[in-house]
């Protein structure tokens, strides 16, 4: 036995494939796969797209507190981190991207939603919304029509950085060189009876898309938001000995409730298999609001996800689950901090992930009860199901309390393959083991497909979790690395 | 085990150790960790090179690596100003008449010479660096365990020990298991052959004396095939006695808020209890009464009278001269500056309330009980009984104690001649009678002590139970000159002697104690006694020649200082501060003030590596149980290898220390192993216990549990960090994980970081944690009932940490709840 400080991971197999040129020196885990955030580029972007003067400000100090962070800050979680299976050392980023004005009421809207704003890597494909969304004054825009509109809003929304973690290396990234940026803003009381649908198509090879998006909901507002991250294109096959370049996709999703508002957003990323996905999401919840989060995380190569609760308000509370149904050779890094400041919050934090093949899932979570937060409750819970031999499941649910004036604070954390009891159950019943076992699987993963409030998009996702299931599971002991269809 | 020649230098030396506590260091390196350090250890320790080329490497290794920035205050080390090495004596004890008796002293607090008796397989005591003590039972050697300082296994078992030391806990695996490795000594090295079993627990003591070395101790335990065996390991500090009027409790004891003795002979309330390094002299104080020597550092203040001042020099020798005694000024002298002949202070507790509850007859009766009684709940069928031993010659007191006990009782006292023996008994079934017997004097005679109610009686009522007393335990020789009558008791409990000597003073009378050693007697019809150690209270009546005064104004006594000890020292040294005037103290007796500023110097270090390892089929258990003083960094690598279907268990407590770094664990390397880990953490005002555990399942079918319980107070942080780990092809791996944490107060911390890492797709694996505070509704119940807030409080704790306690052999149970208990003290309001 020798040292165990650091779990040793295999290097990726894509990364050793016989007659490739010889790959650059071995990498750290935690060195970070681009190079192209310098402050030439923080500059350039401000340059080409002729923003002002607190702007370029803006991302020159965001690409300065880039330069000073390392990776992972938090030194819980710094041997569970492995950027090495990306490889985005050629990807180049968007500078000036399409921009559109403000929406307003369209007749090309879908059925069952109250706004759509759909992006195709550096264009506005659509940006409508429903007469009812228009008449309560609710704004959809682009950041480059907000600066055109209104600059001040904007800049109040993001000067200094506020809503994203100042000590994270990559949410300052998206701070400082993000090229696309949607803004959603909901006036006080006002009600939306279907959801928001904000999607972004990605998968150009080569290219690195970097963006933010800003949700602002008035006191007592209530709406839904749906969130898809879907590939641009049919994925690129290569000739014989060619390398396809991975892309790169970086998104934030930045909430501010005000009192008493309430919002609910389901998230899907199903992007493809050669795409790196960062995501930032952090919310501020005020008195007596209520914030769900239905994340549902089921494509890329890699995937590094974090989630920032802060409970401010009294009474505010946050629900939050988060699925994972991996395959192949993928690796979700997923961390949910959660920090109750106010009294009487309640948290509810729930991960998930299925693992098939060799992919590997890091579920990190820390919840935090300040001095101030007497009464929390708060509960986080990490759930890993083991369908292959090779997968790695790694769960780190923590608690830091500071007022033990409580009502509940726990975690709880299961690994574990398919309970034989349960399957045994619906083989007496006469369900053919497979198809028990995909009942089991999918029956574990529902609790995010069923908060998924847009039936399109709920639809969508059970068959991207069907279709998931149909590839891999029957050879799952074999581990096969084939080619994604 | 130890050859025949350096037993006898062992016993040549033991004069030296006839209660004293002025170890005499042989060897000890300078202070700091450089290449010749490592050299010098491994020199002394006469080693053979591929120790010394082990050690070098750590050494190396240890410089290279970073301080780990995972968790926070141990950039506070100064690793230059420790002391890594320390010699206390030539050769480990065999015996345990071998010990020191300062240890002994520290050790009985434990209960050890009862567990001795009782149940002890094997002790193993560590004193600063080198274990002193080793006693393994014959038929444990006859059985082939070994059971040895790690030192000497090396020298004894070469080819056993350079096969598995450091093959658990490799010198690279973090920094201070490379510290350890570079300067380790002492600790224990185990062998339990094939196939056997070791009935009993092995028990090894480790403490960081008053001296202050950083301790390094390596234990190495291989436990063969099949084998199974209980290794238990307790760590603790010791100190100087101080008066808290009714009982001496050691000076680390004492914390603020708890009331001790001033030099008024006031009980006063202390303000801080301090405590800082220091290297210099040590002095030790002797007085013509020898039992009340005490240890301080030359600049401490004692309130003492120079010996010019109140005698006068008569030709041939100094001559007290009452009238000066009575009117020169007592000054607070530093004890460096004190000579032998000097007159020390020994104030008189000043304390006076009468309990009229207690009649005369009680008081009469209690002092016949102290010298001869037990009360107990009949074996049989639980009758309470109060009974009297006497011998059958001594027919008035017979008759004395026999009516007293019918008044009291009520009852008419029965008396029973033992058949064969000079014995009668005088006994009476009474509940009441049995309880005030308890309630004011306790019970077994190591153990009798004086109730704070007898203790601030009018002296004048205190003579009517000191009284009997001395017709029970005492005798009386009269002088072949002079009126002059010495009279001794000499009782086996070390407070109740304390305590005699405080209500004799009072009277008037100053005594001495002296100590009696453990010896066995043969008595002629060839039975053995042993007689355990003994406190010999002594007085004079009439002396001739007085030798200690008696000051009526002061209301003190003058006691002459016999003799001053000089020894070198580096260490913790002690201090209180009073809340009120006189800032000072009591120390075994006598008035010590408190010092000027306390120097807060470096913090004592721990860093210990403890290797297990459990060959296919064996069954081990650890257990441990620290109370480390709160200015130590204990930082503790433990960790065990388990080979096929064996089953290790950690048991492991942490109380004391101001930073614990500690996470058993366990690699489960053979299929069908177990691992079973039960960690407990205490966190006070100040400190941060950062322990949990490890599972690291390497094979097939292999099953862990972890349960933690933590309870963090007074802004004390408790934080659980533990690994799950099942690794591929560690397959149908059974694994579960729970820990709860306490939190009694606002300013308390308590973190959870459990990292579970699954590479394995039929693993079962749970986990819980949870946090709160104690429940009110549990404590409103509780008090209910007629508990106090304190006592039900501290009721629920022992409760939430019982998963612990009924682990443990019933004495280490009640050790660890006392322990408990002590760090709860005064936590509410």
């Amino acid at each position: 036995m020798t040292s165990t400080s650091a779990p040793k991971e295999a290097v990726p197999a894509s990364n050793t494939e016989p007659g490739k040129p010889a790959r650059a020196p071995r990498r750290s885990p935690t060195d970070l796969p681009f190079r192209f955030a310098d402050r030439g580029l923080a500059e350039a972007l401000a340059a080409e797209r002729e923003e002002p003067a607190w702007l370029r400000d803006e991302r020159v100090a965001a690409w300065q507190a880039f330069e000073a962070l390392p990776v992972e800050s938090n030194q819980l979680y710094t041997p569970y981190i492995d950027l090495r299976s990306a490889d985005l050392f050629e990807a180049r980023p968007w500078v000036r991207t399409e921009s559109a004005p403000a929406a307003t009421a369209a007749p090309e809207l879908p059925v069952g939603v109250d706004g759509l704003i759909e992006l195709r890597e550096d264009q506005v494909a659509t940006l409508a919304l429903s007469p009812a969304a228009v008449r309560g004054g609710v704004i959809l825009e682009t950041f480059e029509a907000a600066l055109a509109r209104h600059p001040d809003g904007l800049r109040a929304d993001i000067e200094g950085g506020a809503s994203l973690p100042a000590n994270d290396k990559l949410a300052q990234l998206a701070r400082g060189f993000w090229s696309q940026g949607v803004r959603l803003v909901v006036p006080d009381h006002v009600h939306l009876t279907h959801p928001i649908l904000v999607r972004w198509a990605s998968g150009n090879p080569g290219r690195a898309l970097v963006t933010r998006t800003l949700v602002r909901l008035g006191a007592g507002a209530d709406i839904s938001l749906v969130e898809e991250q879907v590939p641009s294109g049919a994925d690129v096959d290569c000739a014989e000995g060619e390398i396809v370049p991975q892309g790169f996709f970086h998104g934030t999703t930045e909430v501010v409730l005000g009192t008493d508002a309430r919002l609910a957003v389901a998230a899907i990323q199903d992007l493809g298999p050669r795409q790196v996905v960062f995501q930032h999401r952090t919310a501020r919840v005020g008195e007596g609001a209520s914030l769900h989060w239905a994340l549902a995380q089921l494509g890329s190569r890699l995937v590094r996800s974090r989630v920032d609760n802060r409970l401010e308000g009294d009474r505010s509370s946050v629900e939050q689950a988060e699925i994972v149904f991996g395959d192949e050779e993928q690796v979700f890094d997923l961390t949910s901090y959660t920090r109750h400041l106010g009294r009487d919050t309640t948290g509810n934090l729930l991960s998930k992930a299925a693992l098939l093949d060799r992919a590997r899932s890091y579920m990190k979570g820390l919840i935090t009860i300040e001095k101030s937060a007497v009464g929390t409750d708060s509960f986080l819970g990490e759930f890993g199901m083991n369908l292959s031999r090779a997968n790695r499941a790694v769960a780190i649910p923590s608690l830091e309390i500071d007022q033990p004036d409580c009502r509940r604070a726990a975690h709880s954390s299961s690994v574990g393959p398919i309970d034989p009891a349960q399957l045994f159950y619906l083989e007496t019943r006469g369900i053919p083991p497979d198809e028990a076992r995909k009942f089991i699987v999918l029956g574990f993963l529902e609790p995010v497909v069923a908060r998924v409030p847009l039936a399109a998009a709920q639809e969508r996702l059970r068959e991207l979790l069907d279709e998931k299931w149909a590839e891999g599971a029957g050879t799952s002991s074999g581990g096969s690395t084939g080619a994604a269809a | 085990m130890t050859s025949s020649k350096t037993r006898e230098a062992v016993a040549d030396r033991r004069d030296q150790y006839a209660f004293h506590d002025d170890i005499a260091y042989l060897r000890e390196t300078k202070r700091g960790l450089t290449r010749d350090t490592v050299e010098e250890i491994s020199r002394i320790k006469e080693e053979p090179d591929w120790m010394l080329q082990s050690r070098l490497r750590a050494y190396d290794h240890f410089l290279k690596r970073p301080m780990p920035m995972w968790t926070d205050g141990l950039d506070k080390i100064d690793f230059d100003k420790i002391v890594y090495y320390r010699k206390p004596s030539e050769r480990e004890e065999k015996s345990w008449d071998d010990v020191p008796e300062q240890i002994k002293a520290t050790f009985e607090k434990l209960g050890i010479p009862e567990a001795e008796r009782k149940f002890l397989a094997g002790v193993g005591a560590q004193y600063d660096s080198e274990v002193v003590y080793h006693n393994v039972r014959e038929e444990l050697a006859k059985i082939g365990v070994v059971f040895m300082g790690t030192d000497q296994g090396l020298k004894e078992y070469p080819e056993l020990f350079r096969k598995y030391f450091g093959t658990v806990v490799p010198h690279e695996d973090n920094k201070f298991s490379a510290l350890n490795g570079a300067v380790w000594s002492g600790g224990s090295f185990v062998y339990v052959p094939k196939g056997v079993e070791v009935p009993l627990p092995l028990q090894a003591y480790f403490r960081i004396n008053g001296e202050n070395t950083g301790q390094f101790e390596r234990t190495l335990i291989v436990v063969d095939e099949g084998a199974k065996v209980h290794y238990i390991e307790g760590c603790l500090s010791d100190s100087e006695l101080v008066s808290l009027g009714d009982a001496m409790v050691p000076v680390v004891d004492v914390t603020a808020g708890m009331k001790v003795m001033n030099s008024d002979g006031v009980e006063a309330l202390v303000s801080a209890a301090r405590r800082r390094t220091y290297a210099g002299d040590m002095l030790k104080i002797v007085p013509v009464s020898v039992g009340n020597g005490f240890e301080v550092t030359p600049e401490h203040p004692v309130l003492a009278m120079r010996r010019q001042r109140a005698a006068v020099w008569q030709g041939t020798d100094w001559k007290m001269d009452e009238s000066a005694l009575h009117t020169a000024d007592p000054e607070w002298i530093p004890a460096g500056d004190l000579q032998p002949g000097d007159l020390l202070c020994f104030p008189v507790a000043a304390k006076c309330v009468d309990h009229p509850e207690l009649s005369d007859e009680l008081l009469r009766f209690l002092g016949y009980y102290l010298a001869e009684g037990s009360a107990f709940e009949n074996g049989v069928n639980g009758v309470p009984t109060v009974r009297l031993s006497f011998n059958i010659a001594e027919t008035d007191t017979i008759e004395d104690a026999r009516s007293l006990m019918s008044a009291l009782s009520g009852k008419r006292a029965g008396l029973y001649e033992v058949p064969g023996k000079n014995e009668a008994q005088v006994y009476v079934y009474s509940r009441e009678l049995m309880n005030r017997c308890l309630r004011h004097c306790g019970s077994g005679s190591a153990t009798k002590r004086l109730s704070g109610e007898l203790m601030e009686l009018p002296p004048k009522r205190q003579k009517l139970f000191l009284d009997t007393y001395l017709v029970g335990d005492g005798n009386r020789t009269k002088r072949a000159k002079g009126d002059s009558v010495i009279v001794r008791a000499a009782t086996t409990s070390r407070t109740l002697a304390f305590q005699l000597q405080e209500v004799l003073a009072r009277l008037g009378t100053y005594v001495g104690i002296n100590v009696r050693k453990a010896f066995n007697e043969v008595m002629p019809d060839g039975r053995e006694i042993s007689h355990r150690e003994a406190y010999v209270v002594h007085f004079t009546e009439n002396p001739g020649n007085r030798m200690v005064w008696f000051d009526a104004g002061r209301n003190c006594f003058w006691v002459p200082i016999r003799k001053i000890e000089r020894r070198p020292y580096d260490g913790w040294v002690y201090n209180l501060e009073m809340a009120s005037a006189p800032n000072a103290y009591l120390a075994r007796g006598f008035a010590v003030h408190n010092c000027t500023a306390p120097i807060y110097a470096t913090d004592s270090l721990h860093v210990a590596v403890v290797e297990v390892i459990a060959l296919p089929g064996s069954k081990v258990r650890y257990t441990t149980i620290q109370n480390w003083s709160n200015d130590v960094y204990n930082l503790v690598t433990k960790r065990a290898h388990a080979h096929e279907r064996a089953t290790v268990e950690w048991i492991d407590a942490n109380t004391g220390s101001r930073k614990t770094v500690k996470f058993p664990s366990i690699y489960l390397r053979g299929e069908g192993s177990s691992a079973d880990i039960i960690s407990v953490a205490v966190a006070g005002r100040g400190q941060h216990q950062d322990t949990g555990a490890k599972a690291i399942h390497l094979a097939k079918n292999t099953t862990s549990r972890i349960v933690s319980k933590s309870v963090s107070k007074d802004g004390g942080r408790a934080t659980y960090r533990g690994q799950l780990k099942v690794s591929p092809g560690a397959t149908g791996v059974v694994a579960s994980v729970r820990c709860d944490a306490l939190m009694l107060d606002d300013e308390s911390r308590s973190d959870t970081y459990p990292y579970i890492d699954i590479q394995e797709d039929d693993t079962t694996m749970t986990h819980e944690a949870t946090v709160g505070k104690i429940s009110q509704d549990q404590i409103f119940y509780l008090m209910s009932r007629g508990l106090t807030e304190n006592e039900a409080q501290n009721l629920v704790i022992q409760g939430f940490l019982e998963v612990f306690t009924k682990e443990l052999p019933m004495e280490y149970a009640i050790e660890f709840n006392r322990l408990v208990k002590l760090e709860m003290e005064g936590s509410l309001g």
